[in-house]
């Protein structure tokens, strides 16, 4: 099926803004999404296809961070060898893609997740977990633009109940 | 060309509301909130076959905030975050509360509640044992807990420290006798595994002989921590053959045979290390003995009733203030 001495094959992504980006089909298919759906069209169609969940802004921002990991080997669903490290360990690269706004960052999560990319999907989950460490309810209420919706008196129940674990 | 999207999308975390209902850390009732036997309710995670899935994004008109992910992202990054942060995740915001409450993995990663009855299930022991029980000796540099969660595979988390200041002490102390502070209602180990403690005391006679006593627990249900700790009250109290000094312990040693036989000592770790050797010979074949914890009291008997050790006395282990409450 394959041709093998041809220039890298590419495949046009629909985004939900009605951009076509093309991109070369390695670099989409880190996204079992697409891999799936360009499997299951068969080798050579050469139709675009739609990205109805995610914008052209985000959608290039997720095709940086599959070119920079197109050689990545494959994530297999039990293996955790590679995820052994802590989680607070961020690739330097993808420290620096991160660097985005708290919009994209939340955009990019759940393009990955939609696009089933698990690799951007943990980056994406760490980068906003240590954004969480270290902070009093009240700074990632700040952090985050979240309203406390608790009464005073809830607050302080819950507060109580937890108290022994907090270092202080 | 018509590509229907939905038979081909299978996003890696299933946006299904969780089943079972919003019950909160908070409210619910500590009978309720650890069931020793029960299932988890919702299934794995891993399932893969079991997707349906249904990504409903809603055009969103205010940009995108923490607060409009889906609850299953927000739980999966949760599951990046220590224990410890996730109770304090608690109080932020009745989202986060009942994201926290109603996941599974959650519950379970802070021994709340079984995953599931995994046959494979490692014991794992909760990282608040510490922190709950500041008796115990320090944890030493290379004493680390492995800790598995699901999705993210297996990391390291330590093991949380006793804060040895005051307002510390004094949190610790207030909680014991909190009915509802939250650490009452979790699991020694993995909630629902079953898990068996060794108590060891060996005494070295002053010809050098050792005479080793043992006391055994098992429990096919696992054990919560105030019940864990009401055995290791009962076994302090227990006089052990020194009616005099019934809570003196000379070294004391936790070994956590299923955390990659981890050691937890008192003072200086490689005499007392070399010590425990000594007394593991002592005691024959250890490898009959399935064990997930062993907790080794070592004391010399002094010749003629006076002292003449070699080694300081420790402080008493549970020096009076410890289990007074309730």
């Amino acid at each position: 099926m394959a041709t093998s001495t041809e220039a890298p094959k590419t495949v046009t992504l629909t985004t939900s803004d009605n951009a076509d980006i093309q991109v070369e089909r390695e670099v989409a298919e880190r996204s079992i999404l697409i891999k799936n759906l360009l499997e299951d069209l068969g080798g050579d169609s050469n139709e675009a296809i739609p990205i109805p969940n995610v914008n052209e802004a985000v959608m290039k921002k997720v095709l940086e961070w599959c070119e920079q990991h197109r050689k990545d080997p494959p994530a297999s669903q039990d293996d955790d060898s590679d995820s052994r490290k802590k989680s607070t360990d961020i690739d330097e690269w993808d420290q620096k893609f991160m660097q985005v706004d708290q919009e994209m960052l939340f955009e990019i999560i759940l393009a990955a997740n939609y696009l089933d990319i698990k690799a951007l999907l943990d980056v994406g989950c760490k980068t906003v977990a240590n954004m969480i460490k270290g902070k009093s309810p009240d700074e990632i209420r700040k952090t985050f633009n979240i309203q406390n919706d608790f009464t005073p008196e809830e607050e302080d129940q819950i507060r109580r109940e937890n108290e022994w674990a907090e270092d202080r | 060309m018509n590509i229907n999207l939905r038979s081909f999308h299978r996003p890696i975390v299933k946006l299904f509301p969780f089943p079972h209902p919003r019950s909160t850390l908070s409210t619910m009732s500590p009978s309720k909130s650890l069931p020793h036997t029960g299932r988890s309710k919702r299934p794995l995670e891993t399932d893969i076959q079991t997707i349906t899935p249904q990504v409903k994004r809603v055009k969103i008109e205010q940009p995108t905030y923490m607060t409009s992910l889906p609850n299953e992202l927000v739980e999966l990054i949760f599951l990046h975050l220590p224990p410890r942060v996730i109770l304090r995740c608690l109080r932020v915001c009745k989202s986060f509360q009942s994201v926290i409450s109603g996941s599974p993995l959650i519950r379970a990663m802070l021994h709340l509640s079984p995953i599931s009855m995994n046959p494979n299930g490692t014991q794992k022991i909760n990282p608040f044992l510490n922190r709950i029980f500041p008796d115990l000796p320090e944890r030493r540099e290379k004493s680390t807990f492995k800790f598995d969660d699901l999705v993210a595979g297996s990391h390291l988390v330590k093991p949380i420290h006793y804060y040895a200041t005051t307002e510390g002490k004094s949190a610790i102390k207030q909680s014991r006798t909190d009915k509802h502070a939250s650490w009452k209602r979790m699991s020694l180990g993995t909630p629902g595994q079953p898990i068996r403690i060794r108590f060891v005391r060996a005494f070295e006679m002053p010809d050098g002989h050792f005479s080793t006593s043992e006391w055994e627990v098992y429990c096919r249900e696992g054990l919560t921590m105030p019940e864990f700790r009401e055995i290791y009250e009962k076994h302090k109290a227990s006089q052990w053959g020194r009616p005099r000094r019934p809570r003196r312990a000379g070294r004391l040693t936790w070994e956590f045979l299923c955390e990659d036989k981890t050691l937890w000592m008192k003072n200086n770790a490689e005499e007392e290390e070399h010590y425990l050797n000594k007394v593991k010979q002592r005691c024959g074949d250890l490898s009959s003995w399935q064990d997930d914890i062993r907790i080794w009291y070592m004391d010399r008997v002094p010749r003629m009733g006076w002292i003449h050790t070699t080694w300081n006395m420790f402080e008493d282990i549970d020096s009076d203030d410890y289990f007074e409450d309730e």
